[in-house]
């Protein structure tokens, strides 16, 4: 097959020159536009305010704000962290802040890899999941934008069949990619399937909901890595 | 109870939202031209990554129809405009649904209630915006985090892989099996689905350009067979 990496010129990186091109960059562009999209959320809530004149009063905004934030504030933490071995840096500031990381920034910047053939968790393979992912967000941002033009009416014309249809496009897209990388870890994917029903059936009565996806991935990394050390030993 | 929503859909509205839509926009344009740069000085040509960009886009036509077709319930709480920017950005539907009832039953309503007016509209919209802090705890955690990659990778080169491919491994089991325990057509489709991988991922090694489209061509026959099945067993 053809692949990037196993062409004549391909030459590399070293480690140093990977962190000063891609790596300082990436977090400093992650860092500012997180920054501005976190001042220009606000935009439409002041919009209201100083236009229409309505604004919730300060003791209904601190309301609000505990109540998303007791809601939300454990996604918000073991998010960042399962979803990092994966993303990598560029890969998780652009994924955080347009959304819809297990469904579309995953499996894009996979696809992304495999026709480019190159390995995740490598510097060409962190650059290839970036373009990808830039790639899903233009094509999410065109489909967005019709919607909110013109979803209703275009809503409106799709049979209730096809509707009901596509809420099976998560599960379906899940394994998928579940597929995929155990076609590479058999053993692994086995672990993780074995482990995840362990975790939703038995382990839901005791373990809070958003932590149990981070126990799933820690509980395969560990045994990757535990697998890895004895084969490297022999 | 309708005229907030001819506010919610007021031309000030849009142009308050189009803000952050354009920097989603511009963020990706940022990494795509530190990306391809990266990629050209380490030898890989710039048509490889133009395949990369269009894989991205095309294996996201599915999930964007998907969102899409979650979209319009949150377009008639809320508004055309604030759920284009809300769905450009963070954006899973039923999140920014929580978000938004949570706002305005802070101030005594619900989405979707009678008296949901203009003061429960305005309550929803903190509701989305405050949200966002989650991204300052991403702020805090990325730099954080990189910096164990960069020591992890320093340690042993092959690890990194078997990190993300472990991760990866552990995410989707979570998930796949998290649909499967909700019923029988969610059963149907992961299986298919996957079946179809299988295959898929043997013809590939035959036709490479398939390789672009083997994800919608799988999820396709998984929303077809989960249907029929739901059909099936329902009637």
């Amino acid at each position: 097959m053809k692949s990037a990496v196993t062409e004549s010129n391909f030459k590399g990186m070293s480690d140093d020159q990977f962190t000063r091109e891609f790596g300082k960059p990436s977090i400093r562009i992650g860092s500012i536009t997180l920054i501005i999209g976190f001042v220009l959320a606000f935009v439409p809530a002041f919009t209201l305010w100083l236009v229409y004149g309505v604004v919730p009063t300060p003791a209904e905004i601190a309301i609000i704000f505990t109540l998303v934030v007791s809601s939300g504030f454990a996604w918000m933490v073991v998010e960042p962290i399962s979803y990092y071995g994966v993303l990598g840096a560029a890969g998780s500031y652009m994924a955080f802040l347009s959304g819809n990381i297990s469904n579309m920034r995953l499996p894009c910047a996979m696809v992304a890899q495999e026709v480019t053939g190159v390995k995740p968790g490598t510097k060409e393979g962190e650059l290839m999941a970036t373009i990808g992912i830039a790639g899903s967000i233009v094509t999410n941002l065109i489909f967005v934008t019709l919607g909110a033009i013109g979803g209703t009416l275009l809503l409106g014309a799709l049979p209730a069949s096809v509707k009901d249809a596509f809420k099976y496009v998560p599960a379906s897209i899940f394994a998928i990619m579940f597929t995929n990388f155990m076609l590479k870890r058999p053993d692994l994917g086995a672990f993780g399937v074995i482990s995840a029903l362990l975790i939703l059936t038995v382990g839901s009565m005791f373990i809070p909901l958003p932590l149990q996806m981070l126990l799933n991935v820690v509980l395969v990394v560990a045994v990757g890595i535990l697998i890895y050390r004895k084969k490297k030993k022999i | 109870m309708s005229d907030y929503l001819s506010i919610a859909n007021s031309p000030i509205m849009w142009l308050s939202c189009f803000p952050l839509v354009l920097l989603v926009l511009c963020q990706a344009v940022l990494y795509t031209r530190r990306a391809f740069a990266t990629a050209v000085k380490m030898g890989i040509s710039k048509s490889d990554c133009v395949k990369a960009f269009r894989a991205g886009m095309i294996s996201a036509i599915g999930p964007s129809v998907a969102v899409f077709i979650m979209m319009v319930g949150l377009m008639s709480a809320v508004g055309s405009p604030v759920s284009w920017m809300r769905l450009s950005v963070m954006g899973a539907a039923a999140g920014e649904m929580i978000n938004a009832g949570l706002g305005a039953q802070a101030v005594g309503s619900a989405l979707g209630a009678a008296d949901f007016g203009i003061r429960a509209y305005a309550a929803a919209l903190w509701g989305m915006s405050l949200f966002s802090v989650a991204w300052i705890v991403v702020l805090v955690f990325i730099p954080q985090m990189n910096k164990v990659q960069v020591k992890v990778e320093k340690y042993d080169k092959n690890l990194m892989t078997l990190i993300s491919t472990a991760s990866m491994l552990g995410i989707m089991s979570y998930m796949t099996m998290e649909n499967c325990l909700t019923g029988l057509p969610m059963i149907v489709a992961c299986v298919s689905a996957s079946l179809c991988m299988v295959g898929l991922s043997r013809t590939v090694k035959k036709l490479p350009w398939l390789r672009e489209y083997h994800m919608g061509i799988a999820m396709i026959v998984g929303i077809v067979c989960a249907p029929v099945c739901a059909w099936l067993i329902g009637g």
